[in-house]
């Protein structure tokens, strides 16, 4: 063990387990700067720019230039004069969760993006995030975590690897399970992150009670997972009835700070995207929280959204085949049919429920609907076909 | 041998002990231009030459390795259970990727793309929705699309149709480089010219 | 034979239908081994080879069995193996052009991208067939069979870029054991990220022809690495993995 290299990172590692035990000094950490090359987070920060660049070629990076300048924008005014420090990635993942990285990775998933309501939501949760690296809990955290080399290699193989969808995937579970360990921080941390989030938001004008009621959500959805399978809110974000008393009793403080919701900016931000996120929600089939999370959309969601929202909960019931699931199924597509913009698909998708019901009078005239609204379908065959069996059997009754 | 080589042995024999005794056998060729059963229901002339590795109600076919081609035959998948596994819906754990017998072919598609997923692929996508024939039975067949973890892309189709009330699936898959523009024409041949047997 | 098997035997038969070629690594004695099969015999006198991206990647086998990643590890081995690469090369007259390492930036739908991931792919069903002897009747019934695989001609951006004829690509894997362990999970081949399976040392070397896609050579080296910590077991093992190059 003569061979310098080799020492100097036997050093690292020293000086990383002496960091566990002692109280290791915090950098003072001013904008744009990078820790001195022969500190324990320098090694840190190599790499986790390795683990970076892994992300950069992740087939669930989304890298539209709209909704990625549109995020950007938001870390930019929330996080002031860190905005240089901070690098955005959007990545397909069905789950509510955003993280910071000490380098400044901060992924923000879709099951986020499709979960917050509006600016004020997303912003309290991004603002969160810069909370925990701003008070330098993630240097922190993995100076605690047990082997951090191994926590880097970790994020490397997550940010690289596909995603999957639901609960049968034993491979992709097992990794998140992992990715989470590395970023369960104190409830300390929360806490104070919890407030640095609140903060900020409120500095720029966000109405104050928008981040207990994305809270209340999240938690409703939680309470409701199947345990067999994993919950819609990852488990970096411990929903807690704790912290949704705290954001609310912070709210009441602030009730006259702000009143913006950033509403319309969110939607239109989000609107291309907005089906593809339900759809992937849907995919994983975990139905007693998707149902939670599409009542909670349907409350507030209005013009395409809501029918979207009603759509998909249409899909959803049908799908789950409960008791009294296909009038549920049949409400909720006609509920969709009567806002304007709403997708043909609809149509399609209650003729099919029609069909299920043994009812092909009406499955025809729904599908006689969607091929005329959508001639162009890319699966008008299928379609036709079932209509000359809805129309022989029609014919036979 | 080192514990980690003799876990996985023990582990292999398992396998190869219940692949052998559901009727697995070695791994053979598909001739071209000759006729040849497929998992008991089909007759399928190929133009060009194939491994076939068989098992019980299965049949994986590939002509240079499984990642670079492959054709997964699937038989006889019985109501409620997972597409491509083995665990079954049940009162407990009714949600899933599970066939339900009579599903129309938009919900098996949709039951097949989350089940693709669940394999641990990125951005399946499935368009094109088609009804087809085999013989005198009507299937239906659709394009589909995915990544791998280091972002391989993946082009193929999958077909798909109820018999017996269950359900039968074919899904063949190349890479988009080189490997599936190269063979997809004699994939088409073969489904063009499968025939099931009564 | 025509009971219906039992649940577990379904969803066995469609993972062992993927993955059974990989389990078979198992069975393997563990003993430096090299595979050399030419289909025409080549020379590089005077031709031009570019390393690519080489994939390296350093574990440590838990007392539970798991693999766990090392970042630190990792990014010295790679820089060792590089300068005990592009040093063995030189020593014995190749030409050398720079390492090619593509853009960071670069998305993976972009061909550079899609011809080095199928490049891959192509490398661990090699080890499959003709390292691991997995059975692939169109490769004929000999335990030894021809090497006739190809990455396909879109490796010709890489011959843009590079201006070299031949493309190197290596792929390591080495699992260092901390205490006794007991089964093994391996998270890297069933996310296809890491091709390699079976014993926990592990490297394969492929050259490929950079104008038709053909591989030309390929060596496969398990057990004794190096250590890859050090420049000293970095040399060792690039010694030992382009042992038979036709240089």
């Amino acid at each position: 063990m003569s061979r310098k290299p080799k020492l100097l990172a036997w050093i690292a590692v020293a000086a990383l387990l002496a960091g566990c035990a002692s109280q290791q000094p915090l950098r003072d950490m001013a904008p744009g700067e990078r820790p001195p090359e022969d500190t324990d987070e320098a090694g840190l920060w190599m790499a986790l720019d390795e683990s970076e660049m892994a992300l950069q070629r992740s087939p669930l990076l989304i890298r539209d230039a709209g909704l990625n300048a549109y995020v950007k924008k938001l870390v930019c005014d929330l996080a002031g004069e860190y905005c240089r420090d901070i690098r955005v990635y959007i990545i397909r993942r069905p789950y509510f969760n955003a993280s910071m990285a000490p380098n400044g990775v901060m992924q923000v998933w879709t099951g986020a993006l499709l979960r917050s309501e509006n600016e004020a939501q997303l912003g309290f949760v991004l603002g969160h995030e810069i909370g925990h690296f701003l008070h330098q809990h993630s240097i922190k955290q993995w100076r605690r975590t047990k082997d951090i080399m191994n926590a880097l290699s970790i994020l490397q193989l997550v940010a690289a690897s596909a995603g999957t969808r639901d609960a049968y995937d034993i491979f992709d579970v097992s990794q998140l399970v992992a990715y989470a360990s590395l970023y369960k921080y104190s409830r300390d941390a929360e806490r104070e992150s919890d407030t640095e989030g609140f903060e900020r938001a409120v500095k720029l004008g966000y109405r104050a009670d928008q981040g207990a009621l994305l809270w209340q959500g999240l938690l409703a959805e939680d309470n409701a997972r199947d345990r067999n399978k994993p919950s819609g809110i990852f488990a970096t974000h411990p929903a807690t009835e704790e912290r949704m008393t705290t954001l609310r009793e912070a709210a009441e403080a602030f009730a006259n700070a702000g009143s913006r919701t950033g509403e319309e900016g969110y939607r239109s931000a989000t609107e291309p995207f907005f089906a593809s996120w339900l759809d992937d929600e849907m995919g994983r089939r975990h139905y007693p929280q998707t149902i939670v999370l599409l009542d909670r959309l349907q409350e507030r969601a209005t013009g395409s959204h809501l029918a979207w929202v009603d759509y998909y909960r249409g899909e959803l019931f049908r799908k789950r085949r409960a008791g009294g699931d296909d009038k549920r199924a049949i409400d909720a597509y006609r509920a969709a049919m009567r806002i304007s913009g709403y997708p043909p698909i609809a149509h399609r998708d209650l003729g099919y429920m029609y069909r299920t019901i043994q009812q092909p009078a009406l499955a025809a005239s729904e599908w006689r609907e969607y091929l005329k609204l959508k001639p162009d379908a890319a699966d008008r065959a299928t379609v036709e076909h079932y209509l000359s069996e809805a129309t022989g059997a029609a014919h036979a009754n | 041998m080192r514990i980690n080589e003799r876990w996985a042995v023990r582990i292999l024999a398992a396998g190869l002990i219940m692949l052998v005794s559901a009727c697995g056998g070695p791994p053979g060729i598909v001739r071209p231009n000759e006729p040849t059963r497929v998992t008991r229901i089909y007759t399928a002339t190929s133009p060009i030459e194939w491994a076939r590795y068989k098992s019980f109600n299965a049949e994986l076919w590939t002509i240079d390795g499984t990642a670079l081609n492959r054709i997964l035959w699937l038989t006889n998948i019985r109501d409620k259970y997972h597409v491509f596994g083995s665990s079954r819906a049940t009162k407990r754990r009714p949600d899933g990727p599970f066939y339900r017998t009579g599903m129309d072919a938009g919900e098996i598609e949709s039951v097949l793309r989350d089940g693709i997923t669940g394999m641990g692929v990125a951005n399946v996508k499935t368009t094109n929705l088609q009804p087809v024939t085999i013989g005198n039975l009507t299937a239906f067949r659709f394009d589909v699309s995915f990544d791998v973890g280091n972002g391989l892309h993946y082009l193929g189709n999958l077909t798909f149709f109820e018999r017996r009330k269950k359900l039968n699936l074919i899904w063949y898959s190349a890479p988009a480089e080189y490997y599936h523009p190269r063979d997809s024409h004699a994939v088409d041949q073969l489904l063009a010219d499968l025939q099931i047997r009564e | 034979m025509n009971s219906v098997p039992p649940p577990a035997l379904r969803l066995l038969r469609v993972l062992l239908l993927f993955g059974i070629a990989l389990s078979l690594a198992a069975c393997k004695s563990t003993h430096v081994r090299t595979t050399v099969d030419f289909k025409d015999s080549f020379s590089l006198d005077g031709r031009t080879l570019v390393m690519v991206e080489p994939s390296i990647q350093l574990y440590q086998m838990q007392a539970s069995g798991v693999l766990e990643p090392k970042a630190e590890w990792t990014r010295l081995a790679r820089k060792y193996f590089s300068v005990a690469v592009s040093d063995f090369l030189t020593q014995n007259n190749a030409k050398l052009a720079p390492d090619y390492f593509p853009d960071a930036k670069l998305p993976s739908e972009h061909r550079i991208r899609q011809v080095l991931a199928l490049n891959y792919a192509v490398m661990g069903t090699i080890y499959q067939h003709s390292y691991l002897h997995v059975p692939l009747p169109t490769r004929g019934t000999k335990r030894r069979k021809p090497l006739s695989w190809t990455v396909g001609p879109g490796v010709q951006e890489i011959r843009k870029v590079t201006g070299a004829d031949y493309m190197l690509t290596l792929d390591i894997f080495d699992a260092y054991t901390s205490k006794g362990r007991a089964a093994m999970m391996v998270l890297g081949v069933a996310l296809q990220l890491g091709i390699l399976q079976g014993g926990s040392q592990r490297g394969i070397a492929t050259l490929v022809d950079l104008e038709t896609g053909d591989v030309v050579w390929f060596n496969v080296m398990t057990d004794q690495l190096g250590d890859l910590r050090d420049q000293e077991g970095a040399t060792v093992t690039a010694h030992r993995l382009l042992k038979g190059l036709p240089l």
